[in-house]
């Protein structure tokens, strides 16, 4: 545990050396949010759709552009690296869980995202735009596990491309398709109460919904308790099953790793 | 740099692309598929709201092409060549580049002509000829003339500002930060600019010139009132791609010539 811990910390400190640029990821940040606040001010208005207002959806974007920062599903340039480098071949001797090292080390990221762009944009949004308080204290509850659900879900969404990526070695394509698929069904621009009824119900059975909508939704409170609870236990299924999948995945990798360099 | 020893280049880039053939069509797939998500998130949005300050979704879905399809055709010339400049001027194998007899900056871009970028202008192609003809314009000779002007100015004002983010690498070591921050202000010109009021229009139109790319080109051809420029302008906007292209390269060019080797 102590050794993850210190990846953890190693790979936090690494991104501090970039501190100077998070004055461009605030900038950043703020425009994204600026953009969606404009777009839901102007189709919404002063008034409501289907219940929701323009000061919930600006929330509800605050809270999925900022949540990005955080999720976990990136890493498959890394250990795309190491494969093309044959560094794997060290990190795998190592008497390690290689999962765990990348989790450990994509956490250490996310804290230092948390610290210097999540909470500082935040407070520049709530400034600028306006932050709708969580709905009651248990939807925050929810939400907090919502987040954990959507760190979870994106690390092994990202590990089972990477794992791919053994086989087919174009990692860079499957992110782009992942990219795909979360833009559309994540709900991270258009939540899904606004999708049409075919559209909203694949996206219901998709893992993707988890690493925005949710989240957001529940923070909001536009769900009932009922069905706020079938998500979060949805979502837990999906981590299971996507853990048992790159389990097995991983055992084949291994076997299947042919070091190419080094 | 002739345009016949470019195209003895494509042709070569071409070959060594289709050595891996297989992995070229699936990062080609896979563009489609992510350009094609974008295309229907936006498409799902309208589904709900009709409109994004009164522009239906042919509009938007022609807007939204010019601003890809500019962009792929500038980033083909400019965008991974700029990207690695950082990474070049760190290991210092730039230096290579500039004992060639030739023209650093033609040399960087061709060279690093990149045929990938075929899969956005297939998607963004496909869907700006399918709303030209949803949206029912009369067309005349000369609008035909004015929008091929304008993508071809639209893609130069893309490279201009890439170039111009590539030549700060020369300044400050790394730029990949710019490059990040680049495509979350391009996202502004995916909808009508009304929508954010006066300030970014102004900004995108005086300072960063994104404006220029699809906005003022559509708002031309399907007749609508700007706030900042007037009809009688309208053939003066193809001629920000040249200029943009032109101060970036001067930039481009200021930064090698101050450029003094960062590692090696």
């Amino acid at each position: 545990m102590k050794a993850y811990i210190m990846f953890g910390v190693k790979s936090f400190t690494k991104q501090m050396s970039y501190r100077s640029e998070v004055w461009l990821r605030l900038l950043g940040n703020f425009a994204v949010i600026f953009i969606q606040a404009e777009i839901w001010k102007a189709v919404i208005g002063s008034g409501q759709v289907d219940g929701v207002s323009a000061q919930q959806m600006i929330t509800y974007s605050i809270i999925n552009t900022l949540m990005l920062a955080l999720l976990l599903h990136r890493m498959s340039s890394q250990v795309d690296g190491s494969l093309k480098s044959g560094a794997i071949a060290s990190e795998l001797t190592k008497p390690l869980s290689y999962p765990l090292f990348l989790l450990s080390s994509g956490l250490g990221s996310s804290g230092y995202q948390l610290v210097f762009t999540v909470i500082p944009s935040l407070l520049i949004a709530w400034f600028a735009f306006g932050l709708i308080p969580p709905a009651s204290g248990l939807h925050f509850a929810g939400f907090l596990a919502a987040i954990g659900l959507a760190l979870s879900i994106s690390f092994l969404l990202g590990y089972l491309i990477s794992l791919i990526a053994f086989w087919v070695m174009n990692h860079f394509a499957l992110d782009w398709m992942l990219g795909g698929f979360i833009t559309i069904f994540s709900g991270t621009f258009l939540p899904l109460w606004f999708f049409p009824e075919a559209w909203q119900s694949a996206a219901g059975w998709l893992p993707f919904q988890f690493l925005g909508y949710v989240p957001a939704a529940v923070y909001l409170g536009t769900l009932s308790v009922t069905e706020t609870m079938v998500l979060l236990v949805k979502g837990v299924a999906w981590s299971a099953i996507l853990l048992v999948i790159v389990h097995k995945l991983w055992k084949k990798a291994v076997r299947r790793l042919v070091i190419q360099g080094g | 740099m002739t345009l016949r020893l470019f195209w003895k280049l494509v042709r070569l880039l071409m070959k060594e692309r289709m050595e891996y053939r297989g992995d070229f069509f699936l990062a080609i797939a896979a563009q489609i598929i992510s350009y094609t998500g974008d295309y229907i998130i936006i498409w799902l949005f309208i589904q709900k709201f009709n409109h994004i300050a009164g522009w239906t979704w042919p509009e938007i879905a022609l807007l939204y092409s010019i601003s890809l399809f500019t962009y792929a055709l500038g980033a083909a010339f400019s965008f991974v060549q700029m990207r690695d400049l950082e990474g070049q001027v760190n290991n210092g194998t730039l230096d290579a580049l500039l004992v060639k007899p030739v023209n650093p900056y033609l040399y960087l871009i061709c060279r690093g002509f990149n045929l990938g970028y075929i899969a956005h202008l297939v998607v963004s192609g496909s869907v700006l000829i399918w709303a030209l003809t949803a949206l029912d314009l009369e067309w005349s000779a000369m609008q035909i003339i004015y929008l091929v002007l304008t993508i071809i100015s639209g893609a130069l004002i893309q490279t201009g500002i890439l170039t111009t983010i590539g030549a700060t690498s020369f300044i400050w070591v790394r730029s990949g930060f710019l490059f990040n921050l680049f495509f979350k202000i391009k996202d502004f010109i995916s909808y009508p600019l009304p929508v954010f009021g006066t300030f970014i229009q102004i900004l995108l139109t005086f300072v960063i010139p994104f404006a220029f790319i699809n906005y003022y080109p559509a708002s031309f051809l399907l007749s609508r009132d700007t706030m900042l420029l007037s009809d009688e302008v309208m053939w003066l906007v193809p001629l920000m791609g040249p200029l943009c292209c032109l101060a970036g390269y001067r930039f481009w060019m200021y930064g090698v010539n101050r450029y003094q080797g960062a590692g090696g």
